[in-house]
């Protein structure tokens, strides 16, 4: 045994852990390191916005509109283009570059907060349904079908315009629209979790329920909830930016990328570019979240990879 | 399968009740429908004679009552701007928005199912990774913003179709695309396990020793089985779709259902709104039920193990 090692290395640990396993495995996967990565650095830009971004998102020039990024300098010749705007400006003569980095704050922010108001209402209604089973089981799936039959899109839209938008309003409409798929996915593994048998013999020694609950089945059950955590967050990141682009969102002049969205339609076809900025901004962060999503499961479950 | 039936209806019934419940709550709690219904110019005094003669002052359960007797019969009221019934508003723009929704999901499905086909058939195959790439790529593409792009390159660009109104079917192209392509990933995926699932099974492999070819045992044994799933995920997707257009339909200045839906809410034209949420609601609550009778029918342990 030791002969066939080379002499110096460490000697041979134990059969690594489970968790050391996924960490491998995570280092060795392409889509996760790429999600962790970009997002990583879209959650410094969005922290670190007052000192990254070259000009204050608020305060536009009216002798500064519409001023084309960088890439126009290069390609069409554009006099105006230059490097104090290297993303433009928009309509009012503000800097896109610093909207774009302080919108990220608007973004991140829904998207955290409403997936952990959803997360917490989906996943204790998943975690009874599937530990109780039977009518606590069939209450919860007639809430969520109850859910799912309420177009969130319109309801959201509703509740947010007739209330008058504000940044909570919009969080707590989203929190409490998206739970439905920590529910089903809960209450999925909950199911499996509760036939195990360490879950039988806490039960067995006459753990409280609660105890059972928190202590035995959540620990357990917490992969497939991390991915679901990224879908929902991914999600109420695009619906707040669709609210927004619909006017009935967050408000001017708020650099949601929705709202910038909305804005540059009206220049749709004299400055294609400013349509381009904000939606690749959205696609790259939302990509990110999902690759990092499919990389977690990927990982902690590589048998459900298909 | 009768009992089975049943108890699926009383569910959906129940449901399209909680529904309407929510729904009069959220717009009588988040608005003021006596405000709503003077309009912007009227004064407090006004406001008050509204709500007396129309009888917003009293107990919202017994409005509740009143409001769910009449929408039972199709009356929910009349628009506060446009005076006409809403739900003859709904159903004027009903055509628009069912066709944007038939087209978008005929291209999801089309473009779904051989694609999934495919990634099962030739598993880890260039095909396969292009598909789960494309998926992936597809769900991180926000839809309103792939409809600009859409209307950039097709309408302005390459001038193409048609990217406002909604005239001829030319019109509902770039819409249905825009909307459908978002339901694809979720199709594709669920195509491909199936088939993946089916093409391990005991059948296949009987029916291939039993020598039968390659795209007979694809199609006739696999993929029926595998689209079996797919099915109700489609009519689930369509029901979202429905509800989702009002993005699609603003972009393109479509006037359907979600067009409309966004111009009550602007104006806070409740009855209107309410009538769109209930009836999309009530449409996705007729296409989960008729998607689970389906199951039923094609898979009878599911009658057992839900009834």
């Amino acid at each position: 045994m030791t002969a066939a090692q080379p002499t110096g290395a460490a000697p041979a640990p134990v059969a690594p852990g489970p968790r050391t396993l996924a960490w491998r495995r995570a280092r060795g996967h392409l889509g996760l390191m790429t999600g962790a990565g970009v997002l990583a650095l879209i959650l410094a830009m969005a922290l670190l916005a007052p000192l990254v971004a070259p000009h204050d998102p608020y305060t536009g020039s009216l002798a500064r509109r519409r001023i084309p990024p960088i890439w126009h300098a290069w390609l069409y010749d554009s006099p105006k283009a230059g490097w104090t705007y290297p993303l433009g400006t928009d309509r009012l003569g503000r800097d896109y570059l610093s909207r774009l980095i302080y919108g990220s704050r608007i973004s991140l922010v829904i998207g955290v907060s409403a997936m952990l108001i959803s997360g917490f209402i989906g996943s204790t209604l998943g975690l009874l349904a599937g530990y109780f089973g039977g009518k606590v089981d069939m209450i919860v799936n007639f809430f969520v079908t109850t859910r799912l039959s309420l177009p969130v899109v319109l309801v959201a839209l509703a509740v947010v315009a007739l209330t008058g938008s504000s940044l909570l309003v919009l969080v707590l409409v989203l929190g409490l629209l998206l739970w439905d798929r920590f529910a089903v996915v809960m209450r999925a593994a909950t199911q499996q979790a509760r036939s195990l048998d360490y879950v039988a013999a806490a039960e067995a020694i006459g753990c409280s329920t609660p105890y059972l609950l928190l202590r035995e089945v959540l620990p357990n059950v917490l992969n497939p909830l991390i991915v679901v955590a990224t879908i929902e967050m991914a999600n109420a990141i695009l619906l707040e930016a669709a609210l927004s682009f619909l006017g009935l969102g967050v408000r001017p002049p708020q650099p949601s990328w929705g709202l910038m969205l909305a804005e540059a339609k009206e220049e749709i076809f004299f400055n294609t570019w400013m349509i381009a900025l904000p939606g690749i901004a959205l696609f790259v962060l939302v990509l990110s979240i999902n690759l990092l999503g499919d990389g977690a499961r990927d990982v902690t479950a590589p048998e459900n990879r298909n | 399968m009768l009992r089975y039936a049943m108890g699926r209806l009383g569910v959906a019934v129940l449901v399209v009740l909680v529904v309407s419940v929510i729904v009069f709550g959220l717009t009588h709690i988040a608005a003021d429908p006596a405000r709503a219904m003077a309009g912007e110019n009227a004064t407090a005094a006004d406001v008050e004679a509204i709500r007396k003669a129309e009888g917003f002052d009293r107990p919202l359960p017994v409005q509740y009552l009143e409001w769910i007797a009449r929408a039972a019969s199709g009356d929910f009221g009349r628009s506060y701007l446009m005076k006409e019934p809403a739900v003859e508003l709904v159903v004027h723009r009903l055509p628009i928005t069912l066709s944007l929704g038939v087209m978008a999901l005929a291209f999801a499905v089309a473009l779904a199912i051989p694609l999934g086909v495919a990634a099962a058939v030739r598993q880890n195959s260039l095909v396969d990774r292009f598909a789960l790439a494309l998926a992936v790529l597809g769900q991180a593409l926000p839809n309103f913003w792939f409809a600009l792009v859409l209307i950039v390159v097709f309408g302005v660009w390459l001038q193409w179709l048609p990217t406002s109104g909604s005239e001829t079917w030319e019109h509902l192209v770039l819409p249905a695309v825009a909307l459908g392509y978002y339901a694809t990933p979720a199709l594709m995926r669920l195509t491909r396990t199936g088939m993946l699932e089916a093409l391990g099974s005991d059948y296949v492999r009987t029916a291939r020793a039993k020598g039968l070819l390659t795209p007979s045992v694809l199609f006739k044994h696999a993929l029926r089985n595998a689209v079996i799933p797919v099915v109700s995920l489609a009519a689930v997707q369509f029901g979202f779709m429905l509800g989702g257009s009002i993005v699609i339909e603003a972009v393109f200045s479509l006037h359907g259902v979600g067009y409309l839906a966004w111009e009550s809410i602007q104006r806070s034209d409740l009855p209107v709104i309410q009538a769109i949420v209930l009836m999309i609601a009530l449409f996705y609550v007729v296409l989960t039920f008729l998607a689970d009778l389906l199951n039923g029918w094609l898979d009878p342990r599911l009658r057992v193990a839900v009834a």
